[in-house]
């Protein structure tokens, strides 16, 4: 299956953002964070506000290296998302709704609170609970 | 003490080696006197300068010294022929004894016409000749305690002296000396004035000495400084106390640091030990988590989705797979149609029939829906991932991310516990604290010590003050008892002082008396007036002669007649010569010179024989003449004779045996 897009270029902001959680969680690779960020978005009910998202920033990956060996899975969730949202499967759609979802994920793991760890970051697919202490203690 | 030999070597007027025999007596008989026959200038006198000369060497006091050096005068008395490299020598010999022994020593002097050093040279020889070194340097001392020269003048005496002796009032210092050394009273005169000597030193002594310090004070000054002491001592048993804290307090603390600091070093270095190794066992956990998010769990977020995805992509292949029946359904409906044409049935039953069919196949159709349901369009490929995915892959990733998730959070909760265990556990700050301690009390016990060992100064010095005073005290105590003893000394000086001028007074009068008594016996006995003199005093500080007539009246000396004077002189030495007790030959040089035959007759009956066991007597042929001599060998008192032979145109004396009158 063809993917929406071929080439994906992060914003400033994500970048900013990425840098970031690249520091709190010791991934050091862009694209895996990017996967998880994708996720965390298509996980979020609420459809993307369809905000202007620039193209500012000089990473750039292609979306081979994006999903991987998931890439199919991935555009296929994606679809799914956006049939479920009622916006149908055309490439402009998708392209469009994956960029947004990129992003919009990128910033709730930045701007989660209790993300400061890689377990933080795994713990949102487990669903593991922290013990109360370690929360507590930690700044 | 008797003369043995004279032995003359080119002395005086005697040239060559000339031997006399002095030896008086022989066997059993008392044989005294030894005859010198000589003419005027024939050298008797000589003879006697010898003796002395032997005897006292430098200090002799010979007849023809006058104001002569030594050593002029021993020039002088080389002999003018003495040939060339032989010397002057004069030999003594004579015996005495000495510790109950009878022993002969041989004076020998001998020097040559220029003596060197200006001396003769002495040798003494002792028994069978052989040289007593000892004797020879002692020899001065010597012979002062055989015949001292003091009275030597009353033993070894010429004419000249007794001539002298008579004719002056007083005597002469020479026979004062003389006398007081006989009489033994030199001794207390030298005791007398050895002890002014002595006192004097003393009270010079004692005059320089400082005034001694008072006792009570020294007594007053002994308690302050045992108090001294004894605070002192108090002081240092305290500080003592206090060093022996300190050194507690240190020990302890030096302890505590070196048992508990170490025990804190080593739990922490357990904690921080096992704190690394929790941090690496995160570190490692991470490492498993952050390869753990490049794989598919990402999608676990999205798991809901991927169901729909998954439903969709069965409603997908089935409405496919419907699809395909429904073509086939439809062909063989028409086939059936076709069939039932053939067979003829029925117009109106085959409508029917038509109709059935078409109803089935408009209801398949519904059932299958539309084509806009297909949207997936999921390959077998992605099909089967998702199948996997969802059964087993994700599940699996979920458990392997909540277990390590889980094993992560215990070993935080174990580090976080072990943080709290090294904040709980002693900081480096106690540790600190107690080598602060350390340090404290190892200050405090280096001024306990150097307080302790100020005390202990502070003791010495006290010690060493009491110490000291305790000397001056023993000090004091021997100064003042020798001073005492000093003062004793000088205070029984005065009356020893007294004493002994008591002493010498009643032993001047007694041994005057004694005096007084043989000369008075022994004037009566030489003079032939008997009835002249009675009585002979001798004053105590002169010793002037007075003499008293049998009525008691002094009788003035300047009635006496010459010859009666020359007599009271010899009776004068013989009676001193009696009273010093001393057995000492007896030499006289022409006595007789102013006597009348009666006197003369007294005195070779009388005195010669019995002056003394050995007499030397040197006379004139005029003095003792042919009748004196026969009366003295009638005697038989003469144990040799001599005649000294003067030849006056060699000007040589030779000894010859025998007297005048002998070759008639």
């Amino acid at each position: 299956m063809e993917p929406p897009i071929k080439q994906i270029k992060l914003s400033q902001t994500a970048k900013d953002q990425l840098t970031k959680l690249k520091r709190y969680t010791k991934i050091d690779q862009w694209n895996i964070i990017c996967r998880w960020a994708f996720c965390r978005s298509l996980a979020e009910p609420s459809i993307p506000s369809p905000i202007p998202i620039p193209a500012d920033s000089n990473v750039e990956m292609s979306w081979r290296v994006f999903g991987g060996d998931l890439s199919e899975i991935l555009l296929a969730a994606l679809k799914q998302r956006c049939q479920n949202d009622g916006l149908g499967c055309d490439r402009e759609t998708l392209a469009t709704q994956f960029r947004l979802h990129l992003h919009r994920g990128i910033g709730y793991l930045a701007g989660d609170p209790d993300l400061k760890k890689i377990e933080d970051l795994i713990a949102l697919a487990t669903h593991t609970e922290k013990p109360d202490r370690l929360r507590k203690t930690k700044k | 003490m008797i003369f043995r030999q004279l032995v003359l070597h080119n002395f005086g007027p005697y040239v060559g080696k000339q031997t006399i025999d002095l030896t008086p007596g022989t066997e059993g008989e008392t044989r005294p006197i030894i005859l010198f026959g000589g003419m005027n200038g024939g050298g008797k006198t000589t003879l006697m300068d010898a003796i002395r000369l032997a005897l006292y060497g430098q200090r002799a006091q010979c007849s023809t010294r006058g104001n002569l050096s030594y050593s002029d005068f021993l020039s002088q008395c080389v002999n003018r022929h003495t040939p060339l490299g032989e010397r002057t020598q004069i030999e003594l010999v004579f015996q005495h004894i000495e510790d109950d022994r009878l022993i002969d020593l041989q004076i020998i002097r001998h020097w040559t016409k220029s003596p060197k050093d200006g001396k003769d040279t002495l040798g003494i020889f002792e028994e069978d000749y052989w040289k007593n070194d000892y004797l020879t340097n002692t020899w001065d001392e010597y012979i002062e305690n055989l015949l001292p020269l003091g009275i030597s003048n009353l033993f070894l005496f010429d004419g000249e002296q007794v001539k002298e002796l008579a004719e002056q009032e007083i005597p002469p210092p020479a026979v004062v000396g003389s006398i007081k050394f006989l009489l033994g009273l030199e001794l207390a005169e030298r005791l007398a004035v050895d002890l002014d000597i002595l006192v004097r030193r003393k009270r010079k002594k004692w005059a320089n000495a400082k005034e001694l310090a008072d006792l009570d004070e020294m007594e007053v000054k002994m308690n302050q400084y045992r108090e001294e002491l004894d605070a002192a001592k108090q002081d240092l048993s305290s500080l003592k106390n206090a060093l022996d804290r300190a050194e507690t307090a240190q020990r302890e603390a030096y302890f505590k640091y070196i048992s508990e600091g170490g025990k804190i070093a080593a739990e922490r270095t357990t904690l921080e030990h096992e704190k690394r190794r929790l941090e690496g066992k995160i570190e490692r956990s991470r490492q498993l988590l952050v390869e753990l998010s490049s794989s598919s769990l990402p999608l676990a977020l999205i798991e809901p989705l991927l169901h729909q995805m998954e439903e969709q992509s069965d409603r997908e292949t089935k409405q496919y797979q419907a699809k395909n029946a429904q073509d086939l359904v439809k062909q063989r409906g028409d086939r059936l149609l076709q069939y039932i044409e053939e067979i003829k049935v029925n117009s109106k039953q085959l409508a029917k029939i038509k109709a059935f069919l078409e109803e089935e196949d408009r209801q398949l159709h519904e059932a299958i829906g539309s084509d806009e349901d297909i949207w997936l369009h999921l390959d077998e490929e992605t099909r089967d991932r998702l199948s996997i995915l969802l059964q087993k892959e994700l599940p699996d990733f979920v458990n392997f991310g909540d277990e390590t998730l889980k094993t992560l959070y215990q070993v935080e909760l174990d580090l976080d516990n072990k943080e709290r265990e090294i904040a709980a556990a002693p900081s480096p700050e106690i540790y600190e604290q107690l080598q602060q301690a350390v340090n404290e009390t190892q200050a405090d016990l280096v001024k306990a010590t150097a307080n302790y060992e100020r005390g202990q100064r502070r003791c010495n010095e006290a010690e060493a003050k009491i110490e000291a005073l305790k000397k001056d005290l023993a000090d004091y105590a021997n100064t003042a008892l020798e001073r005492e003893q000093d003062e004793h000394l000088i205070r029984a000086s005065a009356k020893v002082q007294h004493t002994l001028k008591l002493f010498k007074e009643r032993l001047t009068l007694k041994k005057l008396n004694k005096l007084e008594i043989e000369i008075t016996e022994c004037f009566r006995y030489l003079l032939h007036k008997s009835d002249l003199v009675h009585r002979v005093a001798i004053a105590t500080d002169s010793f002037a002669l007075s003499l008293y007539d049998n009525q008691g009246q002094p009788v003035p000396k300047h009635r006496l007649s010459a010859g009666e004077k020359q007599l009271l002189a010899i009776a004068f030495l013989w009676g001193l010569a009696r009273v010093s007790g001393r057995q000492l030959p007896v030499a006289i040089d022409t006595p007789l010179g102013r006597l009348d035959s009666s006197h003369r007759h007294n005195l070779i009956e009388r005195y010669f024989p019995s002056a003394s066991h050995q007499v030397l007597l040197l006379s004139t042929d005029t003095e003792i003449g042919k009748k004196e001599v026969s009366l003295l060998r009638e005697q038989g008192s003469i144990a040799r004779e001599y005649l000294l032979k003067y030849d006056p145109k060699k000007r040589q004396t030779t000894v010859k045996e025998g007297y005048f009158w002998n070759e008639d």
